[in-house]
Formats: structure tokens, sequence, C-alpha cells
């Protein structure tokens, strides 16, 4: 039982902190509010970007600051907020409450649980805005985060720390893409030496029903342990769609800091910048081009630089940023795309054309490309890699002109042949990532020549089962591809062997 | 109606350190509806720099007020009784709050009761 004494110690000792001074505090009042915009006067000694505090216990963030007035975003309106009422300065910048406790959970941009989980109390409070790392501090990409979909490690490979834009029109397969490589971190856990990576999920203006979806899938996938979900859906204003990529970041930077690997996925930014753009013509701010602010662009660079892979000395955590973007008739010289297009380290281009003609994912390579290339790939998948990209450019050339010329030489045939079948054998279905080893499994065996035979319709029944015989009859080989080592000449036998022992008793449907 | 005017409109709204009421009404007959609520906008802000309100739960005396005059030289002090306070003042001035009052010593203790974890 506790002594009274001590109880009198312990408040004796905490009211000794408690500071007696004079309290000043730097007010404000309400002049007009308008769409989740007040202004308000006084707030003389405000900063930009601070946090404010109305009457009612509303929250904002003041965004403009004028010689006669102070534009205050609302964040989480309690009540209706009329003219005359008390604004208090809280001294803060806007922070979010960061611990490990956040694994698992789906917040709003200021931190509030959405999933009916308990607050999130203790915490590091990281601000949102924040200056990206500068280039002293960062180290160059070099180090894969795979996806576990063929055609993207195979062509596009994503490194830690770059930011990959993905895009296309709306319906081809954006989110899957961005959903698959979450849950393929899960994957990689069971592989040696692994770090795990954390994975933000930030969804901005969407469906109550899309983000459920999401959440539903992670967490069938096992993927939701090590997934944070920061939600602005589509019912929230527009300055918590504003605010939600940039507190997804500050997450993130919490366990780079620790030296941790994060994948951010922000789904999507062009509806972030239709907030962007609400909020700024609400505050009268000059627009430009399709009514977007000037400062649109800066908008997502501050916010995509922020995507890092920190050197040794700094922790070596990293941010890998997969953006997306929602574009209108596969026109991406747009705004918006060309705008992050120009900010990331490559994208990743989804067709609708290929879409409908049952090439999913639905990835153009052509128009598609990552600016980190080959570094951010392991030696085994390179090696077989190379060899892909150039039998499909040739097939890409070659089937334009086969359209004209009824009679083709053997040769011209062959490729073709092996066109058809390399596309095939990049067909992927949703929510199944693979492992590097049976990645690097199926590209060889179209790459050289082992489908060739194999009718076009029977590719995708070849490609599982012989994965299926290599899990069974080749462990060592798929445990040796999965480290990403290069392939020696003894292991290029055993895969050859397998590939060929597995071909014999394959049977095609004819 | 431009800044410069507008302050010249409220400088001579003042006749011996008060507003003038007459010389307020004859301005704002004059003036078109955004150029009143200018004017008027104006007018506020200005009340706000020259006046400094000083709430105690206490009338306070003339011996106290005359200090307290002298401590804001060049402003007119305002006095308020309010009993919330319970013991001390607070002084208001422009958008500056100075709290030297016991409830807002049980308000901060109260504050950091309910966050104690």
């Amino acid at each position: 039982m506790i002594d009274s004494n001590d109880i009198i110690k312990q408040l004796e000792s905490r009211l000794s902190k408690i500071s007696q001074n004079a309290k000043t505090e730097h007010v404000g009042e309400v002049v007009k509010n308008s769409d989740g915009v007040v202004i308000a006067s006084g707030l003389s000694k405000v900063t930009m970007g601070e946090m404010v505090e109305f009457d009612n216990g509303s929250r904002g963030v003041v965004f403009n600051l004028t010689q006669e007035a102070v534009s205050i975003i609302l964040l989480n309106s309690k009540g209706d907020l009329k003219e005359g009422d008390k604004i208090k300065r809280t001294e803060e910048l806007l922070s979010i409450p960061v611990s490990e406790e956040l694994l698992g959970r789906v917040v709003d941009p200021i931190g509030n649980p959405l999933d009916g989980k308990p607050t999130i109390k203790k915490g590091k409070k990281m601000p949102l805005e924040k200056i990206a790392s500068g280039v002293t501090a960062r180290q160059p990409v070099d180090t894969p985060l795979k996806t576990g979909i063929k055609a993207i490690d195979a062509m596009i490979p994503i490194g830690l720390g770059q930011r990959e834009l993905i895009i296309g029109d709306r319906g081809l397969g954006k989110t899957a893409i961005a959903i698959d490589s979450i849950i393929n971190q899960r994957q990689l856990q069971k592989t040696k030496n692994h770090k795990q990576v954390i994975c933000i999920y930030v969804a901005i203006g969407q469906k109550q029903s899309s983000i459920s979806q999401v959440i539903d899938k992670l967490k069938k996938e096992n993927a939701f342990d090590y997934t944070i979900v920061v939600s602005a859906s589509a019912a929230d204003p527009a300055s918590m769609q504003y605010l939600a990529p940039y507190a997804a970041s500050a997450i993130g930077e919490y366990f780079m800091e620790k030296g941790e690997d994060v994948l951010i996925v922000y789904d999507d930014l062009t509806k972030h910048a239709w907030a962007y753009r609400q909020i700024s013509l609400v505050l009268q701010r000059p627009a430009g081009r399709e009514a977007y602010p000037g400062d649109i662009f800066y908008l997502h660079s501050r916010l995509l630089e922020r995507a890092v892979r920190l050197n040794k000395e700094n922790g070596g955590g990293s941010i890998t940023a997969l953006p997306i973007i929602e574009t209108q008739a596969n026109d991406i010289s747009a705004y918006i795309p060309t705008n992050v297009i120009s900010i990331t380290d490559g994208q990743i281009y989804l067709q609708s054309d290929l879409f409908n003609i049952g090439i999913r994912p639905a990835i153009n390579p052509g128009s598609s490309v990552s600016r980190v290339g080959g570094a951010a790939q392991t030696k085994a998948i390179k090696s077989v890699s190379g060899k892909l990209r150039l039998e499909l450019a040739q097939y890409n050339s070659l089937a334009a002109f086969a359209q004209f010329g009824s009679e083709l030489d053997a040769a011209t045939m062959q490729q073709l042949e092996r066109g058809k079948r390399s596309i095939e054998i990049l067909k992927q279905p949703q929510y199944s990532p693979l492992s590097e080893s049976l990645e690097i499994l199926s590209i060889w065996s179209v790459t050289n020549g082992y489908l060739d035979e194999v009718p076009v319709e029977d590719v995708s029944r070849f490609e599982k089962e012989l994965h299926d015989y290599a899990q069974t009859h080749a462990k060592k080989l798929v445990e040796t591809l999965n480290s990403g080592d290069k392939i020696s000449d003894e292991n290029l036998s055993i895969l050859k062997k397998t590939v060929e022992d597995f071909k014999k008793g394959f049977k095609t449907r004819d | 109606m431009n800044k410069k005017l507008l302050k010249q409109l409220v400088l001579i709204s003042y006749k011996n350190g008060d507003l003038n009421n007459k010389i307020v009404s004859k301005i704002a007959d004059k003036l078109g509806r955004n150029d009143l609520k200018q004017y008027i906008k104006s007018l506020k802000n200005a009340e706000k720099l020259r006046n400094v309100y000083i709430e105690s739960p206490f009338e306070m005396s003339n011996n106290l007020k005359k200090q307290m005059s002298d401590s804001f030289p060049g402003k007119k002090i305002k006095t308020v009784k309010n009993l919330s306070l319970l013991l001390g003042t607070k002084v208001v001035y422009n958008d500056d709050v100075f709290e030297m009052n016991l409830k807002n010593s049980l308000d901060v203790i109260v504050e950091n009761i309910e966050n104690y974890d």
C-alpha cells in the first residue's frame, strides 16, 4: 500500500515543476470563417505553420500571414466557429506523435486513431514540414527494394531511397502494384539477413470503401503488422488531404532516423494537388495554369525530396517513395503528371490498351524507366534481365513491322514468337508477388528459349508448375538464387538441369 | 480608399486622446459600404493599441490605478471587475494577455494533472 506521505511528496514534486510565472498569451479573434479557412485578426507574433487553438477546442494551422490578417486552415472543426471567437497560439509547429505503437494502425494526418483503438499518447513529436536531408548526409541508391513483380524487378528496378512514380489511368492497377510491393516485404522477412521494411500507405481523397478494401487486403496477407495507414478520405476537409503525405513523411523520418528502411506509398498525388488548389483558391492566392497556384511544383518536390537513403554516419536508414498519379485518357503530358515525372527517379507507366488485351500488370516497358537502373538490382537478376529487355524491344519494333508483311524469314519469326512468350511470362496475377529466385527462374527460362516450343496459352501454367517443381526438387538452388549473389557456373548448370528436367515432364494441352 | 487616407481618418477621429463620437459619425456618413468596413476595422485596431484592459476581482484603488497607468505610459488604462480571477490580475494589451491570477494557476495545475501519464 502506498503511504500517504509518499503521495504528498509526489504531488509536491510535481507541483514544484509547474511554472508559477505569469502566463503570457498571444491571442487573436475570428474575423471570417469560410470553407474551412478562418481569417483572423491579432496573433501578431504567430509564425507560419504554427498550430493555433480556438475557444471551442478546434485546431488550425497558420497558412498565410499578412500585415492585417492571419489565414488559418481548420484541422478538426468542433462545432461552429463564429466571428469574435478567441484564438490562442500554441507556439508549436504542426507535428505528429510517432512511436513503434503506430505499426498496424490507421491514423489521420494529425495522429488521431481512426481504427477505434486507443490514442497514441507517447511518442516523439515529428514536424510535418521539414527540410529534406542534405547531400552530405546521403548515399547513392544501390540496394534493391524488391516489389515481387517480375516486370518491375527485372526491367524497372527500384532501390532503397528511390522515388518511383506509378502513373496511369484509373482502374489499371496502380494501387495493386503498390500493395503488392508492401505484401512482398513480408515475404522478404523469411530470407536471411533481411531487415524488415516498414511500410506506410497514405490514402489521399479516396473513397472510404477503397481504403477499407486496402486495409482488409493487407490484413489478409499478414502485411498489416509492419504497415501504417495514414488516411484522409474524400469526406475529410481539404486541409487534412493536403497534410496527409507530409504526415506520412514525418512518420517515415522517425523510423529512418532509427536506421530502418521505410516504403511510403502516396495514393494519390493528383488528389493531393486538387486539395492544395482548393485551399489556395479559398485563400485567394493567385491562380496559374489549370487554376493551380504558383507553388504547385514545390508542393510535390519538397515532399518527394524527403525520400532519401542516409549514409552510415547518419544511421543508414532510408525512405523509398512510390507516388501515384492518375492520368486522364493516358495523357502523361498534363500539368501535374509532367511535374511529378520530372521530380521522381523514374516512372512505371500503366497503359489502358495493354490492360484491355489482358497484359496485367499493364506496364508499358517503353515509356517506363528507372533512372537508378542496374544499380538497384542484385547481380543475379541483373544477369538475366538484360536479355529480356533487349528481346522485348526487338519484339516491339518487329511486331509493328510484321503487320504489313505476309512472309517473314525464320529468324524474324523466331524473335516474334520469343517476344510473345516474354510478354506472357511477365503477366502476373494481383497480390501474388514472387521471390527473387522464382523471378529469375521464369525470366531465365524464357530468355534461354526453353519456352519457345510451349504454346503461348500454356506459358503461365508452365511457369507455375516450374516454380512448384523447383521449390520441391531444387530447394537449395531456390535458396541460393534468393541471396541475390552472382549466379555461379555450378548454379547455372543446376538451373539448366532443373528447367530441362521439368520440361521433359511438362505436357502441353494439345 | 488607400491605406494612407485610412490612417489619416483614424487619426482625426481622436480628440484629446479620446475617440470623438461626432467626428466618427461625420466620417461614417460620408463613406461607402466597403470603405466603412475598413474604417471600422482600423478604428478597432487603433483602440486595441491605445487601451490597456486590467481585469481584477476587486475594485482597484485610485492609487493602484495610477501605479498601473505609470507602468503603461501613453496608454489609456481601463479597469474591468472580473470575479472569476479569484486573486491577482489579468492584463490585456492588443493581442497580448498576461495572466497573473489564481484562476490561471489553478487552470495550469488542472491541465498538468489531466496530461499526467
